[in-house]
């Protein structure tokens, strides 16, 4: 396997973990709030790396361009409704309390 | 500058992003796809410069940028191994909301954003004079926050 | 079989799954924020499948995704704030 590829795999096994990682984080983590930290990694470590994984593997050119924007788009939309989610949980647990 | 330059400026900007956008997605660059993007790029940019203006929205200062994004990498690293330490043990799992005062001339929308990608904190709220309403996993500061506060320097 | 439609049925499987699950039960922000993480992870599932598949046409799927998805959250988000008042 030529480096390329080996470096592809690795990246990709990265984001996946990653990816799993935040997956059951939402499912065992208790709470509103602390639920809500498992959001980030996926968008802004996970997506990314994937998508970093297929650019490489993809080798240069506008192909792989394409691939990072989309990661980028996928960090980027993640982390503004991560915070978006954060600030309707804040809010609604604000009024169950009253 | 004037109010119309600058707003020409930020149209000229969305165009010339929304164009770049359209010439990395589509598969065959041709002088018709190319007219059509920038076409269809000036549409945006005017419903974009309109949005924008509407909404208030501004990127906010440049202050601590650097260093912001210095110490993001590292911090997004750690915050992530931390979350696993909380997954796997449940002794591990605090947290609370505590307020970060960001440095004077931090822009909120990127210092949160940015503070909002590390698994270790989210912003909630924002108000003014650069003070955050902040979700963070620990009580000790990650080394973006305390890049973007300027704290411990 | 290669390693990226191995990875995309294993995120499918281990990382949408649970999502759904959380989508199905607790309050309205508990299933929005197990939709939010699902639609981020089927982006990432539908460019390891355009990839395992050697079909670049299918990266635009994700590209959509990753664009709609969050207009989608935020339109939840509204909606549930509206609920609030």
């Amino acid at each position: 396997m030529t480096p390329r590829h080996t470096l592809a795999l690795v990246l990709l096994v990265a984001g996946a973990a990653a990816l799993l990682l935040a997956a059951l984080a939402l499912a065992v983590l208790p709470g509103p709030y602390l639920r809500l930290h498992a959001l980030s990694p996926a968008a802004a470590l996970g997506a990314p790396l994937v998508a970093l994984a297929l650019a490489v593997d993809t080798g240069p050119g506008r192909a792989a361009v394409k691939l990072l924007v989309i990661g980028l788009l996928l960090a980027i939309g993640g982390t503004v409704t991560t915070m978006a989610v954060a600030r309707t949980t804040v809010r609604a647990e604000r009024k169950a309390q009253q | 500058m004037g109010v119309e330059m600058r707003t020409m400026l930020e149209l000229l900007l969305w165009w010339g992003v929304l164009l770049l956008l359209n010439t990395v997605f589509i598969s065959s660059v041709s002088p018709l796809e190319m007219a059509v993007g920038g076409g269809v790029a000036l549409l945006g940019a005017l419903g974009a410069v309109a949005v924008r203006r509407a909404s208030g929205a501004t990127p906010g200062g440049p202050a601590r940028l650097a260093r912001a994004l210095w110490a993001f990498p590292w911090t997004l690293l750690a915050d992530t191994g931390r979350l696993a330490l909380a997954v796997a043990s449940p002794a591990h799992r605090r947290g609370g909301f505590r307020t970060v005062r960001l440095a004077p001339g931090t822009g909120a929308a990127w210092g949160a954003a940015l503070l909002s990608s590390t698994p270790g904190a989210y912003a909630v709220e924002s108000r003014d004079g650069g003070e955050l309403t902040v979700h963070a996993m620990e009580d000790q500061l990650s080394s973006l926050e305390r890049a973007l506060t300027g704290a411990g320097e | 079989m290669n390693a990226w439609l191995i990875a995309a049925a294993v995120l499918a499987a281990c990382g949408v799954g649970p999502c759904l699950l959380l989508g199905l039960r607790g309050s309205p922000e508990q299933r929005l924020a197990g939709l939010n993480l699902a639609a981020t992870i089927t982006s990432v599932v539908l460019l390891l499948l355009a990839q395992g598949f050697s079909r670049t046409s299918y990266t635009d799927l994700a590209l959509d995704l990753a664009v709609l998805a969050p207009a989608g959250t935020l339109v939840f988000t509204r909606f549930l704030a509206g609920r609030q008042q």
